[in-house]
């Protein structure tokens, strides 16, 4: 579980960052995409966090998007500052990281 | 091209970053001497991608294997914000995106390095597409494979019932000629769903590369010429079909029967893709497979020409989910009941059995073209002779049996060998029956007059019906042997083909087949094996020989004439081998009959004997009572009382038609 500190840096991103928007870019429903997907759920569902955006592209569908957004791997977790995006390339398990990368400080491991 | 990566090129200046690298990898202090050239020639040859991404996700360096991988250059690569890989635990798998929309599946693992004095991650990629789709293809024909031995064990039981129930209401409607309507249309009614059942378990068999095949040598163009006409006339006038046949086509050995019924299933399926109408066309072309081709067909066809059988709708295509199914039997797209889902099946385990391969390829809204390869025919194989069409058959009465033909059936089914029997026997035969090949053999031993042996092929013990049939001819070189079986076991088919001098009867069988089969099997010898097969006839009156040879002769057989036991017993010596059997008279002018047979059996002791005698008393009969192979045979006789005579040792003589 993260710890409370986790929670209050969330607070003040949310405070800082009216919204996070965080776009994982998926490819069909392969396993990785699946698992991605799913770990990604955890993560808020973990935080209990109604701040995060999520939006899911699958790139098979809409591959326009991938294009636009240079996609060249997924599953690809984007996230959406104003300037440039901050991405990760991965199934996402390892939470640990991905939430240092939200730039959410945890106590210990989730 | 290397020239491009410059983070690996460069000077000593920059030397620094890669030693860097060396160090984040190994750790250690006393790593060896490597300089920036191996290094680099290290990384450059390295099969597997390797990229440097920094801490914001964006690409340092390719190698040319990961310029492979992207489909990118290094140059486009550098640059690009890829994102930072994480992997937890050792490796994990990520979906590459080439331009053009490609997808390559790569196990990735990553380390952490320095890259220019900063932190960075050194991420080596393998593309494990080919070894996915290998797995894929094992996993599919592991899955069919099961499928169809499962498929095959229900049809194999279901066979074994229907015979008995088509059989016994066949029989019932024998009886019922003058019974109320009603009970006849009952027993019609009956008869009608079961031959459906049978219908059913036959496709399913032909899924399940099962059903015996009649190979024969065709020429595909004209059977496709046919087969264009037929789908023109029966498509309907929204279909526009095209036929684009090659000319010279090789030939191939398949039974034509069932890829006309292939063609016609993917016409079908076709026709059902294009409700609104459409174009199909049907291609037919020489191809010399070599490995470099596999990939049309999932790389399991085998290496030489094959004739490539196409059918290619302008339809509404089918989903990669579909296309993974659709050789499952009873798999169906059409839910309003147009489908049995058999279509499919049955092309896949005909061509698969026949030697060849499908191959399936369709995009929704893009049409579907199905490719059959079948292996031309080697032209050395089979002589152009055995070209033949398929023949009709006419409606003929049913033929019964000769007087004295005797059969002996072996089944372990009671139900099934029952129903046989009775059979057989309503035909006229006289019919002998077990339950094992143990017992079968026993009779066989005893009643040397039987002429066929009717036998399933799964026998209970360790003998199946086709060694059964290989010791019982072993022991009656001249015995007929028919099989019958729910399916045709690997005991029976090689390569998808009956072995040379198997008889099958399928189950299950009607009654009319049955007749058919069991006459044309007991009338065929004489055409072959026996044809102009010698007979010793020993007899010193002229006129009774020339009778007999006369006989013989009508009957395909060849008379070897010795007028007295001196005579008889040179030729025996001189060609005992090539003799099929032994006419006696018991009164010869030298020395007794009963002395010749003594001595024939002394020569051959399996040699079949007629002994022929004017005075056939209870005391000829007891002298001769045991000795095996032997038939009295009583002055005077007539042709029929001699052929029933040479049934009854084993020599097959029936009338030449």
């Amino acid at each position: 579980m993260p710890s409370v500190a986790s929670r209050d840096g969330l607070m003040q991103g949310e405070a800082s960052v009216a919204e996070l928007v965080l776009r994982l870019y998926i490819a069909g429903n392969s396993a990785g995409s699946r698992r991605a997907e799913q770990n990604l759920h955890d993560l808020r569902a973990l935080l209990d966090n109604q701040a995060w955006r999520i939006e899911i592209i699958d790139v098979m569908r809409r591959p326009e998007l991938a294009e636009q957004a240079g996609i060249i791997a997924t599953p690809t977790l984007s996230c959406e500052h104003s300037g440039r995006p901050r991405r990760i390339v991965g199934d996402l398990s390892d939470k640990k990281r991905v939430l240092e990368f939200l730039g959410i400080e945890t106590g210990d491991d989730p | 091209m290397y020239s491009r990566h410059s983070g690996l090129q460069e000077g000593t200046g920059n030397s620094a970053t890669r030693i860097e690298i060396g160090t984040s990898m190994t750790g250690t202090a006393n790593r060896p001497n490597i300089d920036h050239a191996e290094i680099r020639f290290l990384i450059e040859k390295n099969a597997d991608g390797i990229i440097v991404v920094d801490e914001m996700g964006i690409v340092l360096f390719a190698n040319p294997a990961a310029e492979q991988i992207f489909g990118r250059s290094s140059d486009s690569l550098i640059g690009s914000p890829i994102g930072i890989p994480f992997v937890a635990g050792e490796m994990t798998e990520i979906a590459i995106h080439k331009p053009g929309g490609d997808q390559i599946d790569a196990e990735i693992r990553v380390v952490e390095t320095v890259w220019d004095h900063r932190p960075a991650r050194l991420a080596s990629l393998r593309d494990i597409s080919g070894r996915r789709a290998m797995e894929e293809r094992l996993r599919h024909s592991a899955k069919m494979e099961a499928v169809g031995r499962l498929t095959a064990g229900i049809a194999h039981d279901f066979n074994n019932h229907l015979t008995v129930v088509l059989g016994n209401l066949e029989s019932a409607m024998r009886r019922s000629t003058s019974a109320d309507p009603s009970l006849r249309r009952a027993l019609e009614n009956a008869s009608r769903g079961a031959q459906q059942a049978a219908v059913l378990t036959e496709r399913l068999l032909a899924f399940a590369r099962r059903k015996p095949l009649e190979p024969r040598l065709i020429s595909p163009e004209d059977l496709l010429s046919r087969m264009s006409d037929l789908l023109q006339r029966t498509l309907g006038e929204k279909i526009n079909v095209q036929a684009n046949i090659a000319v010279d086509l090789w030939r191939i050995e398949v039974d034509p029967t069932e890829l006309e019924a292939a063609i016609l299933n993917l016409a079908v399926n076709a026709r059902d893709a294009m409700p609104l109408g459409g174009k199909l066309i049907l291609e037919a072309a020489n191809v010399e497979v070599a490995d470099a081709d596999r990939s049309i067909a999932d790389g399991e066809i085998a290496d030489g020409p094959h004739v490539v059988i196409s059918v290619i709708d302008s339809g509404m295509g089918m989903t990669p989910e579909v296309l993974n199914h659709v050789f499952e039997p009873f798999f169906t797209t059409k839910n309003d009941g147009r489908g049995t889902g058999l279509g499919l099946s049955q092309v896949y385990g005909f061509v698969r059995q026949s030697g060849g391969h499908v191959s399936l390829a369709s995009q929704p809204n893009a049409g579907t073209t199905v490719k059959i390869f079948l292996p031309a025919a080697t032209p050395s194989r089979l002589p152009s002779s055995q070209m033949e069409q398929t023949k009709q058959e006419a409606p003929r009465q049913l033929p019964v049996a000769r007087p004295g033909e005797t059969i002996l059936v072996v089944e372990d089914e009671d139900d099934v060998r029952n129903y046989t029997v009775s059979s057989l026997r309503e035909l006229g035969y006289l019919v002998h029956e077990a339950a094992d090949a143990v017992t079968a053999l026993s009779i066989l031993q005893r009643e040397p007059g039987i002429a066929l042996l009717f036998t399933d092929l799964g026998l209970p013990g360790e003998m199946d019906g086709k060694s059964l049939g290989d010791q019982a001819q072993s022991i009656h070189p001249s015995l007929r042997v028919l099989i019958t079986t729910a399916y045709a076991a690997g005991a029976l088919v090689h390569e998808g083909r009956l072995d040379r001098g198997v008889e099958l009867l399928n189950k299950p069988f009607s009654f009319s087949a049955l007749a058919g089969r069991v006459r044309e099997l007991l009338d065929s010898n004489l055409a072959n094996e026996h044809a102009g097969a010698r007979v010793l006839v020993v007899e010193d009156e002229p006129l009774l020989h020339a009778f007999v040879t006369d006989m013989l002769a009508e009957w395909g057989l060849s008379a070897d004439v010795a007028g007295n036991f001196r005579e008889a017993v040179a030729k025996i010596r001189a060609d005992g081998d090539g003799l099929v059997g032994a006419i006696v008279d018991l009164g010869l002018p030298d020395r007794p009959g009963d002395e010749l047979v003594a001595e024939i059996r002394t020569l051959h002791p399996d040699m079949p004997i007629i002994l022929a005698t004017g005075y056939a008393d209870a005391g000829v009969r007891g002298r001769f009572a045991d000795v095996g192979r032997l038939q009295i045979l009583t002055k005077p006789f007539n042709a029929m009382d001699l052929l029933t005579a040479l049934q009854g040792v084993g020599v097959h003589a029936s009338p030449v038609q």
